[in-house]
């Protein structure tokens, strides 16, 4: 859960007219530019804009990402811990707090003439703290323009700044849209099956392994944590399923420790069509085995910009038949935004594994 | 010497919910001191442990061979500069391949010579010689689908020749194993990750990243193991190999 405090904007927005003091020096009368200047911070203070763009940030942040987020008010971080200001939300359920700070709106000369035409420019500070421990998990200036709206000083003033009001409306919520794009990236995550699972009516007593043999370039602590992924699921979706240790389902099933059998599709399919592995498999009452493997790739996409993916294979071996199914997962996501894919791969891998045991388990039991 | 740290625990750059460790200076302290004590000293030892893939096993072959190790092979060292790190690959090498050996072939007898000698036993169908024709550690790959990770990926290349019982070699080939998984992922610490807190957070897990030392173990190992399951299950694959075997009227089932 993230949560968004209103104190970052309050107070950002003064001073913050820029485009006065250019178009001071490019020779329009100061009385017109007093006059705007005092229009345009009325209109600010009338749209409450240090409001307003929080609340877009948590409007939208919830409609477009899986993240719970929720708007805390006048939260004030100046506690007696300096290094974790927010610590106190951390047992809230709050896991990172998202601080916006050095709100401006000002109007730039989108040219170097006299009386230049101007574009509405707005920025922020954002900045992303882990409620836990202070650290910083991201930072960085947000700016959104529309250099293809240029107004003069008159026509921006104009009507009680009417079109001043528009734009920064939009602007506000321009801004808002920005910012959840940047710092609450969200992947796109796909799943897929093949083949049959089919389920023995005594039973399910399954393991569940990461496969080094089909991953070669994966790290083992993320073959871990697919292994997570799929033993909590199925823990869920299927509660009367064994769950078998890896060590114990090597002892059982193939003789041997872990690591002394070439785990791969075509190896396991050859080792359960041997007769001594067969009757291994009927005395044991063991009923699956499911290899896990796949790996996070970048590539990209134009200059500047890359795209990271994961793609994530469970191979659920039925040992009595030799048969195989396959669930698949992937995640993709913009490596720029940091959108992350491995976790939201791993889950959809879990989820969709759970779905074809538990599947093939109701059917069975009907 | 002693082998280097073998302590197996994940390297993460961004400890997950719940399993991140509080920053504890005295240890970042001993950390520091060891790692500086390593670079004084020149040279940090590291043997790998490679597993040996035993199924599926292998077809017998029912023969029984002389095996001879040479010098070089049991003594062959990879000095890997980036961490300064010598790797001993032949002592644990010689250990493999003679349980692969032994669980190709019917028996595996240890001669002094590769050739004939007097005093050979006359049971003896032919004799092979391993030997180590390349290991490497690779720096950092350049590969795009790679950039962001430190790969150094591992390989290495075991040679075998096989000498008739009269001392006529009759077959040569490689077999290469690769370890390839990345020693760290940076591409968290790119999107925005703080580089200094996770120095202060976890400095044992980049510790490891700069060393690379067990992930380059693991790498080694893997590849050791791959190159002797390659030995194993692609031993009959080898066109020389299968004429000696048919003139020893061995034949594939």
């Amino acid at each position: 859960m993230f949560c968004v405090p209103a104190f970052g904007t309050v107070g950002a927005i003064g001073g913050s007219i820029y485009g006065a003091i250019y178009g001071a020096v490019a020779a329009e009368p100061a009385s017109e530019w007093e006059q705007a200047e005092s229009a345009f911070k009325g209109t600010l203070s009338d749209l409450n804009i240090q409001q307003r763009v929080p609340n877009h940030i948590v409007e939208f942040a919830r409609s477009q990402t899986p993240y719970r987020v929720i708007r805390v008010d006048n939260q004030d971080p100046s506690s007696k811990d300096e290094k974790a200001p927010y610590r106190a939300l951390a047992s809230k359920g709050v896991d990172a707090v998202l601080e916006l700070t050095e709100l401006t709106v000002s109007l730039r000369p989108s040219d170097t003439v006299i009386n230049p035409p101007l574009s509405l420019v707005t920025t922020a500070r954002a900045r992303l703290i882990r409620t836990s421990d202070g650290a910083l998990l991201d930072e960085r200036v947000i700016t959104v323009d529309d250099l293809s709206i240029e107004r003069s000083l008159a026509t921006w003033a104009d009507q009680n700044a009417q079109a001043f009001r528009q734009e920064v409306t939009q602007a506000a919520q321009r801004l808002a849209q920005q910012v959840v794009k940047e710092l609450f990236p969200v992947s796109q995550v796909k799943v897929a099956r093949s083949g049959d699972v089919l389920t023995p009516s005594g039973g399910i007593a399954l393991s569940v392994m990461f496969s080094r043999d089909i991953s070669p370039e994966t790290l083992r602590s993320f073959g871990e944590e697919m292994v997570e992924c799929v033993t909590r699921d199925l823990a869920k979706a299927v509660p009367e399923a064994r769950l078998v240790p890896e060590e114990e389902f090597h002892r059982t099933v193939f003789g041997v420790k872990p690591g002394e059998v070439f785990l791969r599709a075509d190896t396991i399919r050859t080792l359960l069509d041997r007769p001594d592995i067969g009757q291994r498999v009927r005395e044991s009452g063991l009923t699956h085995l499911i290899l896990v493997g796949g790996a996070t790739k970048t590539y990209p996409v134009k200059l500047g910009e890359s795209m990271r993916s994961t793609q994530l294979t469970a191979s659920i071996f039925e040992l009595a038949s030799g048969r195989v199914g396959h669930a698949l997962a992937s995640a993709e996501g913009s490596q720029v935004g940091g959108a992350p894919t491995e976790s939201p791969a791993c889950e959809a891998l879990g989820a969709e594994v759970a779905r074809a045991i538990r599947g093939k388990a109701r059917d069975e039991s009907r | 010497m002693k082998a280097a740290n073998t302590a197996s625990r994940p390297s993460r750059l961004w400890p997950a919910p719940g399993r991140q460790r509080p920053f504890r200076p005295r240890r970042m302290l001993s950390v520091l001191v060891l790692l500086a004590a390593a670079i004084s000293a020149g040279c940090v030892w590291s043997v790998p442990e490679p597993v040996l893939v035993r199924e599926p096993r292998p077809e017998p072959v029912p023969l029984r061979v002389g095996v001879y190790y040479s010098p070089e092979f049991r003594s062959f060292t990879y000095r890997h500069h980036l961490t300064d790190t010598a790797w001993v690959l032949g002592e644990p090498s010689l250990r493999l391949l003679h349980e692969a050996l032994t669980l190709l072939f019917l028996e595996v007898v240890e001669v002094p010579r590769p050739g004939s000698e007097p005093g050979l036993r006359g049971d003896l169908a032919g004799i092979i010689e391993p030997g180590i024709v390349s290991a490497e550690a690779v720096y950092i790959s350049d590969e795009p689908p790679k950039a962001g990770l430190v790969v150094q990926p591992v390989h290495v290349t075991y040679g075998f020749t096989v000498y008739s019982s009269s001392g006529e070699p009759v077959a040569s080939w490689d077999v290469t194993g690769r370890g390839e998984v990345p020693i760290v992922d940076l591409r968290d610490a790119i999107v925005g990750i703080n580089m200094l807190d996770m120095l202060k957070r976890d400095f044992d897990a980049m510790r490891e990243a700069i060393a690379g030392i067990n992930m380059l173990k693991r790498n080694f190992e893997h590849a050791m193991r791959e190159a002797a399951w390659k030995l194993t299950s692609g031993f009959r694959e080898i066109p020389e190999v299968r004429e000696w075997l048919a003139k020893q009227a061995v034949r594939k089932d």
